[in-house]
């Protein structure tokens, strides 16, 4: 009888004992902030960045755009397919270079779409200044693409931005700065390049070559129109809808605005002809009229409020796309 | 008490102590430990916040087929899962169960593709010169915004599920059958979207836990219970064995070692004269002073300190008052 007493009081003291020495189920706490709050980590730039060369690099091999169907598109597809189509003539420049190296990446911390990465890249060469390129991803589901590039202006420097892992803000383009909106500065610099050298908002922007060149070619066509009692006639359309801007470190903000441009130029009783490097982009017969369509990309640097620094833009390129009759399709 | 007696209590005392130590020893829950819980939905979350239960532990997914795995910014994850069905492990009710919640899509319509075509703004395209053209306003772009869903080309780590971009996607792991993704290995902060590339459904998920168990005592227990046992077991030895004679042998040893040395003292040691009482010796003061001799002369008592006395040595320095 003692036995048994001894051993169920000996089992009885093992459980309660082990009974007390197991510890509660655990309860979930809070998890440490994300350190990286940009919306693309440098791995994920890595990996947008590789596979946006390694379809260039196939398309640049097959002298098409076809190959660009994930990682380009947008103007950037349209601008390639034609410097393809120049390159193909004889003589014919050949496509941008794109370099593989970047001096920065810039990222969005935004959580909603559609979001933006901007690479500057390395000088591709010692005559050609740096290079910026834009990616833009849509929607979720869709990834990030290559929808422009625009070489540095020479002289131009580029503001200060956060920080890769923190990410810039990413700014509707009615936000302000200072007394005017992102929308206000980017419409008075185009109402800027269609008006003219002679512009009072001439003086608002800072000098760029992008401008410069716009205004001389504008002057010595419109003198050569005359000549043969033609006309010429730019038309300059901002492209709000793949217009982005992303705040900068000081407050102000870089904005990435594409604008299609179309110039026209007639003669009366003469027939025009293009440069052997553009005959490859005619889309049509040309008479006594022939348009030009370009696919240009501006990035504007708009300093902050405090700021004496005049905005300007700092990267801009003049992406001719299309030659035909009259510049419809 | 006898000290055989004691011995037979600890024994007992170790009996129970063995019992209980084997019986606990035997029970005792193992501290690793995987919490389960069978799932039948493509695609499993974890939130960074229930990933804090096992810091280092391990997160294992079960499925037919290929498996990944990722971890995206719980802004974005929330954002793709949106559109899914999926089944969030959202607790630990015990610690061998997880507690999970299904979410599904509310309606299940596909989202609404993008619209394709950029129509630029109708932009006031003012001409500063003269034109009797007619204005070439806004004709549409010939770039258009791509399709909504673009097929996307896998990567090495990055596989797109259902042709869609990997680019929200951060950190990848994949398996074919399961796919084991370290607990550490996910950034803190994000949340970890598992899927099957294939869309079928995963059967299970693990995530293995270690549980500090308060064991320690375990095993001292036994030691002092083997102890007492074995000081027991000696009691109970020695209470079957007749000792008698032995310890009579030992008794009779003794009183013989007592009586030996009672006649080996010599006459005048100590222990005699401690035995006979006579320790302090006897002064006579009425007999004639010695003659007194300058420095020289003899301490009265010097006699009895040459008997070897210690306590007296200190008379004999000369210095004492002369009687």
């Amino acid at each position: 009888m003692n036995r048994v007493v001894v051993a169920a009081a000996s089992v009885f003291g093992g459980v309660v004992l082990l009974a007390g020495c197991t510890p509660a189920v655990p309860v979930a706490g809070v998890a440490s902030p994300v350190e990286v709050t940009a919306a693309v980590t440098e791995g994920q730039q890595e990996r947008v960045l590789t596979q946006t060369l390694a379809e260039l690099a196939a398309a640049d091999e097959a002298k098409s755009s076809d190959p660009l169907d994930v990682r380009v598109g947008g103007d950037a597809k349209t601008v390639r397919a034609a410097e393809y189509k120049r390159q193909s003539a004889e003589d014919g420049p050949e496509p941008d270079l794109l370099p593989e190296d970047t001096q920065a990446v810039y990222v969005t911390s935004a959580e909603t779409w559609p979001r933006i990465m901007v690479a500057v890249t390395e000088q591709p060469d010692e005559e050609t200044t740096p290079v910026v390129m834009l990616w833009v991803q849509d929607d979720l589901e869709t990834p990030y693409q290559l929808r422009g590039w625009a070489h540095m202006v020479p002289g131009a420097t580029l503001p200060r931005m956060p920080g890769p892992s923190v990410g810039a803000e990413e700014l509707a383009m009615d936000s302000s700065i200072g007394d005017t909106t992102l929308q206000e500065v980017t419409d008075n610099y185009f109402e800027l390049i269609r008006s003219g050298k002679s512009s009072d908002l001439n003086d608002t922007f800072a000098e760029d070559s992008y401008r410069d060149q716009l205004f001389t070619a504008r002057t010595a066509l419109t003198a050569s129109a005359k000549k043969a009692d033609g006309k010429y006639v730019d038309t300059i359309e901002p492209q709000a809808d793949g217009t982005y801007a992303l705040a900068t470190a000081d407050g102000g903000a870089l904005v990435f605005a594409p604008v299609h441009v179309t110039s026209v130029f007639s003669v009366e009783d003469a027939k025009v002809s293009v440069p052997a490097a553009d005959e490859a982009l005619v889309d049509g017969k040309l008479v006594d009229k022939v348009t030009y369509e370009y696919l240009d990309f501006t990035v504007l640097n708009v300093p902050p409020a405090d700021s004496e620094e005049l905005p300007g833009v700092v990267a801009a390129d003049h992406h001719l796309v299309r030659v035909s009759p009259d510049g419809e399709k | 008490m006898t000290l055989r007696t004691t011995g037979l209590i600890a024994g007992a005392i170790g009996v129970i102590l063995l019992i209980v130590g084997f019986i606990a020893n035997s029970v005792r829950p193992p501290d690793s430990i995987v919490a389960h819980a069978d799932v039948d939905t493509s695609v499993v979350v974890y939130q960074s916040d229930f990933l804090t239960i096992s810091p280092l532990g391990q997160v294992t997914v079960e499925g037919a087929g290929d498996i990944v795995a990722y971890t995206a910014r719980p802004a974005d994850a929330e954002a793709w899962l949106a559109d899914v069905d999926y089944t969030e492990v959202t607790s630990l009710p015990e610690w061998e169960v997880l507690g999970t919640k299904d979410v599904a899509v509310p309606s299940p319509t596909p989202s609404p593709a993008p619209s394709g075509s950029a129509s630029p703004s109708a932009s006031p395209s003012v001409t500063p010169s003269p034109s009797s053209s007619a204005s070439p306003s806004a004709s549409p772009s010939a770039s258009a915004s791509p399709s909504a869903s673009p097929e996307v080309t896998p990567t090495e780590d990055f596989v797109s599920t259902d042709g869609h971009s990997t680019d929200l996607w951060r950190d990848s792991f994949a398996g074919t059958g399961q796919v084991d993704i370290p607990v550490q290995s996910v950034p803190a902060g994000l949340t970890l979207v598992i899927m099957s590339v294939d869309g079928s459904p995963l059967t299970g998920t693990d995530l293995s836990l270690t549980r500090v168990i308060n064991d320690g005592w375990i095993t001292p227990l036994l030691w002092w219970g083997a102890v007492l046992f074995v000081a027991g077991l000696i009691a109970l030895v020695v209470l079957f064995i007749d000792l008698r004679p032995a310890q009579s042998r030992g008794e009779s040893w003794m009183a013989s070692r007592k009586n030996e040395g009672k006649d080996d003292d010599e006459p005048g040691s100590r222990r005699v004269r401690r035995a006979s009482g006579a320790a302090i010796p006897e002064l006579s003061l009425d007999d004639d002073p010695k003659p007194q001799v300058d420095g020289a002369e003899e301490a009265p008592g010097a006699d009895d300190a040459d008997n070897g006395d210690a306590d007296d040595e200190s008379a004999s320095d000369g210095t004492e008052p002369r009687v």
